[in-house]
């Protein structure tokens, strides 16, 4: 849920696709049965697909842990601190 | 009045336990005696208490899933049903379940419950949904206060330093603990965003875990959108949400490391990913150069020349060729011109007038090619060689080719 709404806000592929997409390039590369134009678009977009998602794992913001709970139907959050239990 | 065979009337008998709902459905409380485990596997006891016994059987089929070993003076619940053995002519009980009484009630609550979800297909593979393989913010619905939250945050930020984690405390024992479990579950789908959720608690007695083999929670982890992550006590405990989730992990460490990525082993994938995409790409570039390489050292392009040069050479032949073919001919068609031209010399009538031949014509020119058309005295031309006479016919004779014939 919370997946399918990002998909839409941004138009962009998501991880895992961009993840399934690279591996099935580099596996046609490998088989070497494509035309030399069809392996450079090939390159290009792999390499881009490389370089997304190495920024999704990188570049990701690192956001404050939260608590959550809930009144008449909304969530209100706290930040999330571990307390220690005795 | 109706007489029965023993074979009919027990028959009857059978027929009537049969159909009654409560021998069908039944839970025994008793004292096992005379247990007896056949070779074949089945097991045969008498159940009992102070008043009474009831035969009681368990066939393989089921006696191999006990988890211990049923003995004398054990007390137990049997469920199963009650039913007539014809050959002997005795009730008894066909045991189905076989639980030690005690903590039996709850293993038998579990067991039952267990059986009837696992019958309406909750547990199925079919319904395990996939986990994300990189989910930015994970739902945890446990104690806020407790080991299992420690360790999951511990692991997750090991593993991937900026991922989010969205705690939805929960008490995860006693009457209040289900109720709030379904809620967290419920809240985390609807008005949250997680990608994954973790539902988990610490070690503890069957009864401590109890809360994760309620029916309501099942059902909520079965109906959860967002895939669900179980990590209930340790390893050797299984409580239904183990069974309903989309994924068991034995420990709360072991649910952080299946939801969250190790980012680091993660990133090395996909640079090897492009390491391997260059690579391809440079024997592409590579083979394709090669090929090229070999093109261009072709003789054809190294020397130009040379190929056009044998072609002209070529050429030239057949020009030579063609030239001296066709003197020949213009030669052939010359040499046979001047033989019909002296064939024709000699077929010119006024060179035999050479070899003494004469042309007589008439005075009207009409060349007299017969004798019998001219008269004595007439008027003739004789062309000869070099010049005409002009000469009188004094007689005539027929006769062939000048010979002389008798005077007419």
């Amino acid at each position: 849920m919370a997946r399918a709404k990002k998909k839409d806000s941004q138009d962009e592929i998501c991880f895992e696709e961009a993840l399934e997409k690279l591996e099935f390039i580099v596996k046609q590369l490998e088989r070497g049965e494509l035309s030399l134009d069809e392996s450079l678009e090939n390159f290009a977009e792999g390499v881009n697909l490389s370089k997304k998602c190495l920024n999704k794992l990188n570049n990701a913001q690192q956001q404050i842990d939260k608590i959550l709970s809930d009144e008449q139907g909304k969530v209100i959050e706290k930040p999330l601190v571990l307390q220690e239990d005795e | 009045m109706n007489i029965f065979s023993v074979s009919e009337i027990t028959k009857y008998i059978k027929q009537i336990f049969e159909y009654d709902a409560k021998l069908t459905a039944v839970f025994v409380r008793g004292e096992i005696s005379n247990f007896k485990r056949h070779y074949s596997g089945h097991c045969y006891f008498t159940l009992k208490d102070s008043n009474a016994t009831i035969k009681t059987v368990m066939f393989k089929s089921r006696a191999q899933f006990l988890k211990f070993d049923p003995k004398d003076g054990m007390k137990v619940i049997v469920g199963g049903k009650i039913a007539v053995f014809e050959r002997d002519g005795q009730y008894q009980l066909y045991g189905e379940q076989l639980v030690p009484e005690g903590i039996g009630e709850l293993s038998l609550a579990f067991a039952q419950l267990k059986e009837k979800l696992e019958a309406e297909g909750l547990f199925s593979e079919i319904h395990k949904k996939p986990l994300p393989l990189l989910p930015e913010t994970v739902g945890i619905v446990t104690s806020a206060t407790g080991a299992v939250l420690r360790d999951i945050i511990t692991v997750s930020k090991r593993r991937h330093p900026a991922i989010t984690l969205q705690l939805y405390p929960v008490l995860v024992q006693g009457e209040e603990a289900p109720m709030q479990i379904v809620h967290a579950i419920e809240v985390l789908n609807t008005l949250a965003h997680v990608d994954v959720i973790i539902v988990g608690r610490g070690g503890g007695s069957i009864e401590d875990l109890w809360a994760f083999n309620d029916e309501r929670v099942v059902r909520a982890i079965a109906a959860s959108i967002i895939p669900v992550v179980s990590a209930v006590g340790h390893q050797t405990d299984y409580t239904l949400t183990d069974f309903v989730a989309d994924k068991r992990a034995a420990t709360p460490s072991q649910a952080a490391e299946l939801v969250v990525p190790d980012v680091r082993e993660l990133s090395k994938y996909i640079i090897t990913l492009r390491n391997m995409l260059e690579n391809h790409v440079h024997s592409v570039l590579k083979n394709n150069r090669i090929r090229l390489g070999k093109i261009a050292d072709s003789r054809v392009l190294q020397y130009p020349d040379d190929f056009l040069r044998s072609r002209q050479q070529i050429l030239d032949g057949y020009m030579q060729e063609l030239d001296q073919s066709i003197k020949k001919i213009v030669k052939n068609k010359q040499h046979q011109f001047e033989v019909t031209g002296e064939k024709l010399a000699m077929l010119n009538p006024l060179a035999v007038l050479g070899r003494g031949y004469s042309i007589v014509r008439d005075t009207t020119g009409k060349l007299v090619h017969d004798v019998r058309s001219v008269q004595p005295g007439q008027q003739l031309e004789v062309v000869v060689n070099q010049g005409t006479m002009n000469v009188e016919v004094i007689t005539t004779q027929e006769g062939k080719y000048g010979t002389r014939q008798e005077e007419r």
